[in-house]
């Protein structure tokens, strides 16, 4: 009977166990667990939504700071289109500079969420759930920000219609030959699937947030939800789309950095006509990605007192996930300089030379940062349940992927075939601005988000919470996931 | 078919340093002069510029000069990158275009060309009066943000062959000169048609010195270099 | 008897599949029976069939869409403006098969977006029964009957356990209709209105005073006056170039024969201003009072050579004469220039 009567009181409401031994592992695996531990949705709604609604000092100092410094960048973006790029570093040799290097890595950074949450998705990895709307976020802004770098890269900003594929009276058609269109197709392509694929999984949590508000508010969500109610066949239709959109979405993702990618290795240029440059990218965006996005938890559950949702358990997974992307990393980083340091041609070496010469405080510490850090530390599960050293590592990682970049395309720049064309890089004031700027606007967009929509996908938690029960096994207890599916 | 195939040929035997090429290619083309702090911070700008590499160990070091301008590809490493087609291969002249007032300044084909003689206009060019003056009512002025490269004088091209039109003759050989062959003193670069049976440049080519700059890159350019140094090259 | 609409809320899965079973053995159709939840339960779970959805036309059709669009943007339109680049062929088919790909992805995971909508019927814009209690994680169970039926549904669903059941007139619930169609059919042609209005500027219909930077140039046009004298020591665009300091031509040495040509061509192109005995004193010289004698050691000890530059170039307000000379007849008034001083 007690089946019967288990089945009859809500999932949140599942006796314990008789047995003391096993109600106290339960409550340890309750502690350790999300998809055990589960509340009463009433309680879990009305604390995300009143983090949502909460608009503290803090939050306020946060987007007034933001702000300033985003305006900082507009302020400098006109001061550019005023005077020109002349403003900038920029010589006759390195003609793509920290823009190119910013436009590759905010597409990298927004390479992880979508990728998060569509090809966890498809494995059925539970981890994902509470996670995946923040990191499907950090995808839409980043790559909303790294749109924003070739409008500010190239020299007649006035001009850049004829870059768009718009029937005109001058006869003229984009050239679908240069790689620029590859990588901006592949871009749009993927900021509209994932803006879609983050919108139907929103629909129910702005149903939520419409049944638990007043006012405006109410008014606003009930639009916004387009009058979802949780039908089977609105379920069914969620469930269909999602799985269309991940299958489809993955094979975009690949070819984003690919494109981008290919924007360097299409070209003549030593050190970037190279065949790996592909998987190389991909690798080094997941790589950045996925650290962004454990960024962006550490301060969501600090920030907003998410520690229900964002458990040890999710750092120490995502954690895992990061340590595999810098053996990746290392792997390819590896293959594509070995193969240049024996086959020993002129210009390799005069790259090499760039590297452990002018160069060598940049090359260092990014091999540092992106190797001997995660390497050095990730495979003990205390550093990987720790949210200061996470954030440290995190934060190494970024530096080491940015230097990268710039090392890539400032620093390759500055050595080519003839050598009377050496020229350095050095950047001046208005590279570093805009760079700040639009990791600023990226933030600030962030920031204002978590205020206007749930930022965790409350249903797909609460799914997992109704499918995961706890089994008694010999004198143990475990985590069971019922697959409805 | 295109019905010319301009050819240079720089005699690097004969290329003394000089740069009267360079000043009378500013001269021609409206080549803005960038300041000594643009320079500084590398961004000269000359459509031609002469290289000048150090040959052996101090004491015994040799100057060597060679004059690097626009190649003309044959396949262009810049042409397939632009997004708008400001850079491409213009059948009519069999040259390598860049059209001023397509250009959005993505500076892609700057960045794919291994010989790095594509320039870009990184300010707006000034000229104090009475300077305008002298600028060349035949070239088309560059404002900042576009690409710009040698021409091969194609504004003498045309003009040449105008003339000839009205005429009614056909183009002969030295009716175009661009203005860097008209001024060099020492005779070292010729310009031409290759199609020419008759023309100088065809009658010095093949020649036992000639060489293309990066051959190895595939661009198949239009200008052969004539191996300087220790070659005897008789009187 | 009017219909009436009920709406159960149960705590779990279990009643809610009891009391789908009630219902049907009162002869109730499934079809009248909707189920609501916070959670995707699988239709299994209570004991009802599967819902059917429509997505893959819709998708197929959009990436289909997506094909040719890519193929006519990447590949056929280089077609129709063929502009040569790199010696690449005029239809390149690896970036074009990039462009496909790419658009292919994008519509079909528009069209399926787009599927998702008009089978949800998204946005509803009638009203519907529901209870804000069901996004805190209870089931809501509404059910359609007949009037006469009505107590006996809702004795079933408080036998089954329903912590409430609402009863209302189903006269207000009515389906969208043809609403829901017309809603989209509005946003759509909004939309495409708005994505002709770029065609309005790109074709000049409507002209915007935009930035033209080649327009303005400092350059002097050839019609544009007033011109400036061409500057000493410029070099011609057509001819031969003469360096100061180099010889230009071979020179003629003098003779008498040479001397008497000189005489006759410096009478004509000269004399007027350097006089015809070279005195400086042509009857020019009271507009150009500043011709020099050319008696005067200045000019009696330029080299000839650097008088042929004169003579073909002009100096100051001198103007070059090269049109009226050749290169041999120059050379001819240069000897009779050197005789003037004897």
């Amino acid at each position: 009977m007690l089946e019967t009567n288990a089945e009859r009181v809500p999932f949140w409401e599942q006796p314990l166990p008789e047995d003391e031994k096993l109600a106290e592992q339960v409550e340890h695996e309750r502690q350790e667990h999300l998809m055990l531990d589960a509340l009463p949705p009433s309680e879990n709604n009305a604390l995300v939504l009143a983090r949502m609604q909460q608009t503290t000092r803090l939050f306020w100092v946060l987007v007034l700071g933001l702000g300033g410094i985003t305006l900082a960048f507009v302020v400098t973006w006109v001061i550019q289109m005023q005077y020109g790029i002349g403003i900038t570093g920029l010589n006759r040799s390195v003609m793509w500079g920290p823009y190119i290097a910013n436009l590759v890595y905010f597409v990298g950074i927004g390479h992880a969420g979508t990728f998060i949450s569509a090809a966890l998705r498809m494995m059925k990895l539970d981890f994902r759930r509470p996670i995946a709307r923040a990191a499907e976020i950090v995808t839409l802004f980043g790559l909303a920000t790294a749109g924003l770098f070739p409008f500010l890269h190239v020299g007649r900003l006035w001009k850049i219609f004829y870059m768009f594929p718009i029937p005109n009276q001058r006869g003229l058609w984009p050239n679908f030959r240069s790689a620029l269109f590859w990588d901006a197709t592949a871009i749009t392509t993927y900021l509209i699937g994932s803006t879609m694929f983050m919108f139907i999984a929103l629909l129910p949590d702005l149903a939520m947030a419409r049944d638990h508000t007043s006012g405006l508010h109410r008014r606003i969500y009930r639009t916004l939800a387009m009058g979802w109610r949780g039908t089977e066949h609105e379920w069914h239709n969620l469930e269909v789309i999602a799985n269309i959109l991940s299958f489809v979405i993955i094979p975009v993702m690949f070819s984003v950095h690919t494109g981008v990618s290919w924007n360097f290795a299409m070209a003549l240029q030593p050190g970037w006509h190279s065949t790996i440059f592909g998987p190389f990218f991909i690798v080094g965006a997941l790589f950045s990605g996925v650290a962004a996005v454990i960024i962006v938890m550490i301060i969501l559950r600090k920030m907003m007192g998410l520690g229900y949702f964002f458990r040890e358990e999710h750092f120490n997974a995502m954690g895992i996930f990061l340590m595999l992307m810098s053996m990746a990393w290392v792997y390819f980083y590896f293959t594509e300089w070995i193969v240049n340091w024996y086959g020993n041609l002129p210009m390799e070496k005069a790259l090499q030379s760039m590297l452990t010469g002018d160069l060598a405080p940049l090359f260092y510490l990014m091999l540092f940062s992106n190797i001997v850090v995660p390497l050095g530390t990730l495979w003990s599960r205390r550093v990987r349940t720790s949210l200061p050293a996470m954030l440290v590592i995190c934060i190494f990682i970024q530096i080491g992927m940015y230097l990268e970049r710039i090392i890539i395309v400032a620093g390759f720049l500055s050595r080519n075939e003839l050598p009377f064309n050496w020229v350095n890089y050095t950047p001046r004031w208005p590279e570093v601005v805009i760079t700040v700027g639009a990791l600023a606007f990226l933030a600030l967009m962030y920031t204002v988000f978590t205020r206007l929509v749930p930022i965790i996908p409350v249903w797909e938690v609460y799914e997992g919470q109704a499918m995961h029960t706890p089994r008694r096994f010999g004198r143990a207890i475990f985590s069971v996931r019922t697959e409805q599916h | 078919m295109a019905e010319h195939k301009w050819t240079m040929i720089v005699d690097l035997d004969k290329c003394t340093g000089c740069n009267a090429c360079v000043v009378a290619c500013h001269a021609e083309n409206n080549v803005p002069v960038a300041s000594e702090d643009e320079v500084k911070r590398g961004r000269g700008l000359h459509w031609m510029r002469i290289e000048r590499y150090w040959e052996g160990e101090y004491p015994d070091v040799k100057a060597r000069f060679m004059p690097v301008f626009c190649q003309q590809c044959g396949n262009a490493p810049c042409e397939p990158v632009c997004p708008v087609y400001a850079s491409y291969h213009s059948e009519q002249e069999n040259l390598n275009v860049q059209v001023y007032n397509r250009c959005i300044g993505t500076r892609y084909c700057g960045n794919n060309c291994p010989y790095r003689v594509r320039y870009f206009n990184y300010r707006t060019p000034e000229y104090d009066a009475p300077l305008e003056q002298q600028l060349n009512p035949d070239v088309s002025y560059r404002s900042a943000g576009v690409m710009e490269k040698c021409t091969f004088c194609i504004q003498r091209i045309r003009r040449a062959r105008e003339t000839a039109n009205a005429d009614n003759r056909e183009l002969q050989d030295g009716d175009v000169q661009p203005a860097c062959v008209q001024v060099c003193p020492s005779g070292a670069l010729v310009f031409g048609d290759k199609y020419d049976h008759e023309s100088r440049v065809t009658n010095m080519l093949p020649n036992e010195r000639q060489f293309k700059l990066l051959e190895h890159m595939g661009t198949e350019p239009a200008v052969y270099y004539l191996k300087g140094g220790e070659t005897d090259v008789g009187d | 008897m009017a219909d009436f609409m009920l709406l159960g809320l149960f705590n779990n899965v279990t009643p809610t599949a009891d009391a789908v079973d009630g219902l049907r053995d009162l002869g109730i159709d499934d079809k009248n029976i909707t189920i609501m939840s916070s959670l995707p339960y699988a239709s299994k779970l209570f004991g009802r069939k599967t819902p059917r959805s429509w997505y893959l036309p819709f998708v197929l059709g959009g990436a289909v869409a997506g094909l040719l669009l890519g193929l006519f943007v990447a590949a056929i339109t280089p077609e129709l403006y063929p502009i040569e680049v790199g010696g690449q062929g005029a239809t390149p088919i690896p970036p074009s098969a990039i462009i496909v790909f790419e658009l292919t992805a994008l519509f079909s995971m528009v069209a399926a977006f787009v599927a998702f909508l008009l089978q949800g019927r998204f946005p509803i814009l009638t009203r519907q029964m529901y209870d804000p209690r069901i996004t805190d994680g209870y089931i809501g169970l509404q059910v359609r009957v007949s009037g006469d039926m009505l107590d006996q549904a809702v004795k079933v669903l408080e036998a089954s356990g329903a912590r409430s059941v609402q009863r209302e007139d189903a006269a207000e619930y009515r389906s969208q209709g043809i609403r829901h169609l017309l809603f989209w059919g509005g946003v759509s042609t909004a939309g495409l209105i708005a994505l002709l209005i770029p065609l309005l500027l790109t074709y000049d219909v409507i002209r915007l005073p935009w930035i033209n930077n080649m327009k303005d140039t400092p350059v002097v046009d050839a019609q544009e006056g007033p011109r400036r004298a061409v500057p000493a020591g410029s070099i011609p665009v057509q001819g031969p170039v003469l360096i100061a300091g180099q010889p230009a031509t071979e020179p003629i040495p003098s003779s008498p024969e040479s001397l008497q040509r000189g005489d006759v061509l410096y009478n004509i192109n000269c004399a007027m201003c350097h006089g015809s005995l070279g005195g400086g004193d042509g009857l020019m010289t009271k507009y150009f009072p500043e011709v020099p004698a050319l008696t005067d050691d200045r000019i009696q000890t330029m080299a000839a050579h650097d008088i042929f530059l004169v003579i073909t170039n002009g100096k100051n307000r001198m103007p070059g004469i090269a049109k009226n000379l050749t290169a041999g007849e120059t050379w001819d008034v240069i000897n009779f220039v050197y005789s003037l001083d004897e």
